[in-house]
């Protein structure tokens, strides 16, 4: 199976006026198509840091990421937009854009590819139905409620027909009635579709729906689930993560 | 993105902000309105002066006088006498010299009391020099015994025709006021109107007829300001070529051992080009000032536009933007409040030239500029602005440009933020 994205030694150092955080400090992470991955942790752990990294938001201060078996930091500006257009992205502020309404906000990931105005229309409203909303397509996020809003944004990512999805803390702003529904949504989406899928999440409940947790305190990688464990490890950790790296260069 | 998304785009941004969009088109708008109103209304004037300078002159006149262009140096006591005509005729390529004396007087107008200025010349011979003096009503004497007056068109009317100051057949009283010693003394001369020329509009220049002058026999001016003096030969050549000119120009100030200036009508052209050239520079500076400041306006607001929006940036990047399209979305916006100003300025700014020109030709009868002993080129100013195809062009290119070129920086900061920073922005 090949990997879908990966990281090796990942550091990130984020400058406190002066003084210098590292919120990574060496992270060799992988994901595999067609995995349900959900990465937990402590508050400030650097959960969103390496989330950001491997939908190349952001790169790494040392160490790579390696997305589609290329080096993210080697690519200019418009490589990475290209690659951000394949991405799916869902954050847990939603991040829609007010002004627009929800067909519009999600058919701006077609725009954004340059997808004909016909096919665009055509897939907003599938995808849109999809999630449950076809009667609330052209309301603007004002008028939609958080459960609402949410699907929107994970209807944006999907509209991208992206390599994978990425999801930060997706049920931290909604009641546990629509995180449920939410998270069935997800968990659908990978079934079904075989999407590919890495969440961040708070919530135990949601952690063990997926079928590996990758768990990180300060800024380093401290386990993985067994069940879905390429080296049949139980534990990943960054003492041997030597053997992550051999996996790592054979696909590279 | 393709460019008819990215429009949209920008256009539902501007949609959106209203009450901004507005305040910086207002900026555009009052750049432009004043580059229109300006540069109309100095076209109009240009325009209405160069049909004036077709119509009440000749090629052919050159003028002879003691002061400059626009009227007297006298600090020399040097005068012409109408004895110089022989000098002057004595020259070659000059067919012949009409002498005109030129006076500030006063009439009644309406109930009011107007200086107005009279020349004194042949009738016959200024005739033969200008086409422009010829009667709209009544006949332009051309007996040697006449005393009558003709009357340029202002004198007979006010400018809509409503009311009739002085028609053929009737009297009109000059008042001249001169010095004798220490007091001033008043001369009362009175006759009747023969003729009233055609109207020539605008000004007049190059000693041409004047709607503002009234013409009386030379003889009989002569005779009325008690003197021999003469402001101004009128000197019609052979020939129109430059260097016949430039050559009986020569020659007149040598005969008058360069105490005359000699200006030709060309020249005079050229000359009150230049100034106009200096007008439209000035007035061009004043509108381009503006919309400088019109500018700054849009930069701020661009600034303050694209700070509140970062978290869109972030999600536009987030999306795969690229950072060009990110550049065109916020040029766009830009190029949109530029257009929509400029249109509007343009407008506003033709209401406003049309608005001045009423108020400038409504004034009613406006006097000479030219003074006593000066050369008097100037009469009344009637502009109707013009708008040209290439004003409203250069404006629509200035309005947009600065929109522009002042929303680049900022529209280029916004396209440069880093997706991360700038969905973590507040
Ligand atoms: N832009 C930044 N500038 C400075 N420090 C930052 C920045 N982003 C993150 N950090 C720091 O890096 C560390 C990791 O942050 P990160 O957002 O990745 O944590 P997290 O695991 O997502 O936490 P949470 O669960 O609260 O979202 C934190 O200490 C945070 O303060
Ligand atoms: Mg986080």
């Amino acid at each position: 199976m090949k990997f879908i994205v990966k990281t090796i030694g990942l550091k990130k150092k984020y400058m406190l006026g002066e003084v210098p955080v590292w919120a990574l400090k060496g992270i060799d992470f992988y994901v595999k198509e067609g995995e349900f991955v959900s990465i937990i942790g402590p508050s400030g752990s650097g959960k969103s840091t390496l989330l950001n990294m491997i939908g190349a938001l952001d790169l790494p201060t040392a160490g790579q990421v390696i997305i589609g078996g290329k080096n993210i930091s080697k690519m200019n500006n418009n490589e990475l937009a290209e690659l951000r257009q394949r991405i799916g992205f869902v954050f847990q502020f939603f991040n829609l854009i007010s002004r627009l309404t929800a067909f519009k906000n999600v058919e701006l990931s077609m725009s954004i590819q340059r997808i004909p105005k016909s096919k665009r229309t055509r897939k907003t409203e599938e995808i849109l139905r999809m999630v449950g909303l076809g009667d609330r397509m052209y309301h603007k996020p004002s008028e939609l409620s958080g459960g609402e809003q949410q699907r929107v944004a994970i209807a944006r990512a999907l509209a991208k027909n992206p390599k994978y999805l990425l999801l930060d803390e997706p049920t931290g702003n909604i009641d546990t009635k629509t995180r449920d529904k939410i998270m069935d949504l997800i968990i659908d989406l990978n079934k079904k579709y075989g999407m590919t899928i890495i969440v961040i999440t708070h919530d135990p409940e949601i952690a063990k729906r997926s079928k590996r947790i990758v768990h990180i305190v300060d800024g380093r990688m401290i386990e993985s689930s067994e069940e879905y464990d390429f080296l049949n490890k139980d534990i990943i950790s960054t003492s041997d993560h030597k053997d992550v790296k051999q996996i790592v260069k054979e696909d590279v | 993105m393709k460019l008819v998304d990215i429009i949209k785009f920008s256009g539902s941004s501007i949609k959106t902000q209203k009450s901004r969009t507005m305040l910086t088109v207002l900026g555009v708008l009052i750049g432009i309105a004043a580059i229109i109103a300006l540069l109309s209304l100095s076209n109009g004037f240009q325009v209405s002066m160069t049909e004036q300078f077709e119509t009440g002159f000749s090629t052919k006149v050159v003028q002879v006088s003691t002061g400059g262009v626009f009227g007297g140096d006298d600090s020399d006591d040097f005068t012409l006498i109408l004895d110089d005509i022989d000098t002057i005729k004595s020259i070659e390529h000059v067919e012949m010299a009409v002498p005109v004396i030129q006076k500030m007087v006063t009439i009644e107008i309406d109930g009011e009391d107007t200086s107005i200025i009279v020349y004194g010349v042949d009738f016959e011979d200024y005739s033969l020099l200008f086409e422009g003096f010829s009667a709209e009503k009544g006949e332009i004497p051309l007996n040697a015994e006449n005393d009558e007056f003709v009357i340029g068109y202002s004198i007979h009317a006010s400018s809509t025709d409503e009311i009739i100051y002085y028609n053929v057949g009737d009297d009109i009283e000059i008042t001249w006021s001169t010095r004798e010693g220490t007091t001033f003394k008043e001369y009362n001369y009175k006759s009747s109107v023969a003729a009233i020329l055609s109207e020539v509009g605008g000004m007049s220049m190059g000693g041409g007829p004047n709607d503002n002058g009234i013409y009386m026999p030379i003889d009989d001016a002569m005779d009325f300001f008690d003197t021999e003096e003469v402001s101004t030969f009128l000197v019609l050549l052979d020939d129109d070529s430059e260097e016949i000119i430039t050559a009986v120009s020569e020659d007149i100030e040598e005969a008058f051992q360069d105490k005359v200036s000699v200006i030709s009508s060309t020249q005079l052209l050229s000359t009150i080009g230049g100034v106009f050239d200096i007008m439209e520079i000035f007035l061009g500076g004043i509108a381009g000032i503006a919309l400088i400041v019109a500018g700054i306006g849009i930069m701020n607001i661009m600034i303050v536009s694209i700070l509140e929006r970062t978290r869109e940036i972030g999600i536009l990047k987030s999306l795969g933007l690229k950072n060009q399209s990110i550049l065109s979305i916020f040029l766009f916006e830009s190029i949109l409040i530029g257009l929509i100003g400029s249109v509007l300025g343009i407008v506003v700014g033709w209401i406003i030239a049309n608005l001045f020109s009423v108020i400038l030709s409504g004034g009613g009868f406006m006097t000479g500029m030219g003074g006593d002993g000066g050369d008097g080129f100037m009469g009344g100013i009637s502009m109707t602005p013009v708008l040209d195809l290439p004003l409203i062009f250069q404006a629509l290119f200035f309005g947009i440009g600065v929109a522009v070129i002042f929303s680049l920086y900022p529209a280029w900061r916004a396209s440069r933020l880093e997706p991360v920073k700038a969905l973590r922005y507040e």
